[in-house]
């Protein structure tokens, strides 16, 4: 996981701030002592809020439902090990959704070249074929295929934006840059997504989406 | 940048997610409960079996060392008469065996303890103590008529 500094990064950017949610914030800590003192529960219940939105970003990166739960098992197993590292009144949310997208990618690659073996060895084709696609299926792939030809930054920010919906400064600690960063790489992400899904964005094609 | 710009890409984005559906939560939850045990240190998983290993390895090496001695140089008789009654096997064999007997002895003694302790009086005593007193009631007869006779 490059460029996943969790604990330097969530220490050192995100001040602490006690005063602010102390009641939540007492109970993510206890969550977490008896998450590492080997309490599988409480280390369920920490990360229970976030299990949807890490599934929703993973799903976009891969687009397989599969990989996306194994990208999600990694990305809390990458968190677990980073806990006793963790400041409980930093982000885990970001983290864990920059976690999940990465996880997603790399399996999303491993998938890829496992089925260009598949193909090269004239195994059938084992993807569903379009026909068999919702067209919300079709449009996720479509949306998915712009993102891929985004640069990685932007890629990731764009996702982290609008799919696991952070803020620029979470933004900015999931993907180690400066909160100004951060917003110049969304904005330029957003401007080649508009672009390329231009029908799509446009409220007459909108609508029609299912 | 205005946060109100990417409005439609994020309802685009909200109309094509594929979010996770209720057993599938379940089932990221019940991966997530897991991961705090299968995450423990690897040393921590052989801990038990290695130590079991070490200890079998153990006990193995001081068998094979004890095992094939070098034949020692033969005892003074002074050193025999001495360590002959303490190195004797059969008596560390016998021992059990002796405990038995001992039990056995011992449960004799206690029943004729609590025979006496808890037995019928009448039978212990009973025929012996009207004999006694018979004898005894002719021993004083006899012993007054005598010295009546004295007198």
């Amino acid at each position: 996981m490059h460029g996943l500094t969790f604990p330097a990064v969530f220490v050192a950017t995100q001040p602490a701030n006690h005063s602010h949610k102390p009641h939540a914030m007492t109970v993510e800590h206890e969550l977490i002592e008896r998450a590492l003192a080997g309490d599988g529960q409480a280390f369920a219940s920490l990360v229970a809020p976030h299990l949807s939105m890490l599934y929703r970003v993973a799903m976009r990166a891969c687009g397989n439902p599969a990989l996306a739960e194994d990208a999600v098992q990694e990305a809390l197993t990458v968190a677990y090990q980073k806990l006793n590292r963790y400041e409980p009144d930093t982000s885990l949310k970001s983290f864990l959704a920059a976690c999940a997208m990465r996880k997603a990618q790399t399996l999303l690659r491993g998938e890829r070249r496992r089925q260009k073996r598949e193909e090269a060895a004239d195994l059938p084709e084992q993807l569903a074929g379009p026909a068999s696609v919702s067209r919300a299926k079709q449009t996720a792939a479509r949306i998915r295929e712009v993102l891929e030809s985004l640069p990685e930054k932007r890629r990731a920010a764009a996702l982290l934006r609008l799919d696991a919906g952070l803020s620029y400064s979470e933004i900015a600690t999931a993907l180690d840059t400066s909160e100004g960063s951060a917003r110049v790489l969304v904005h330029m992400a957003l401007k080649q997504l508009r672009e390329a899904l231009k029908d799509l964005v446009e409220p007459s094609s909108l609508g029609e989406t299912p | 940048m205005n946060p109100e710009h990417d409005d439609d890409l994020r309802a685009l984005f909200d109309a094509t997610a594929e979010e996770a559906s209720g057993p599938i939560l379940t089932k990221l939850q019940a991966r997530a409960r897991e991961i705090p045990t299968a995450r423990r240190p690897w040393w921590s998983k052989l801990a038990l079996p290695g130590f079991a290993l070490l200890a079998g390895a153990a006990a193995t090496a001081l068998l094979l060392r004890a095992g094939p001695q070098a034949p020692l140089p033969e005892p003074s008789p002074v050193a025999i008469a001495v360590a002959t009654p303490q190195a004797s096997a059969p008596v560390a064999a016998e021992e059990p065996e002796r405990d038995v007997i001992a039990t056995e002895d011992e449960d004799d003694e206690l029943a004729g303890l609590e025979a006496v302790a808890w037995g019928e009086p009448d039978d212990l005593w009973g025929g012996v103590g009207v004999e006694v007193d018979a004898e005894s009631d002719e021993l004083l007869a006899a012993l007054d008529s005598w010295m009546e006779e004295d007198g």
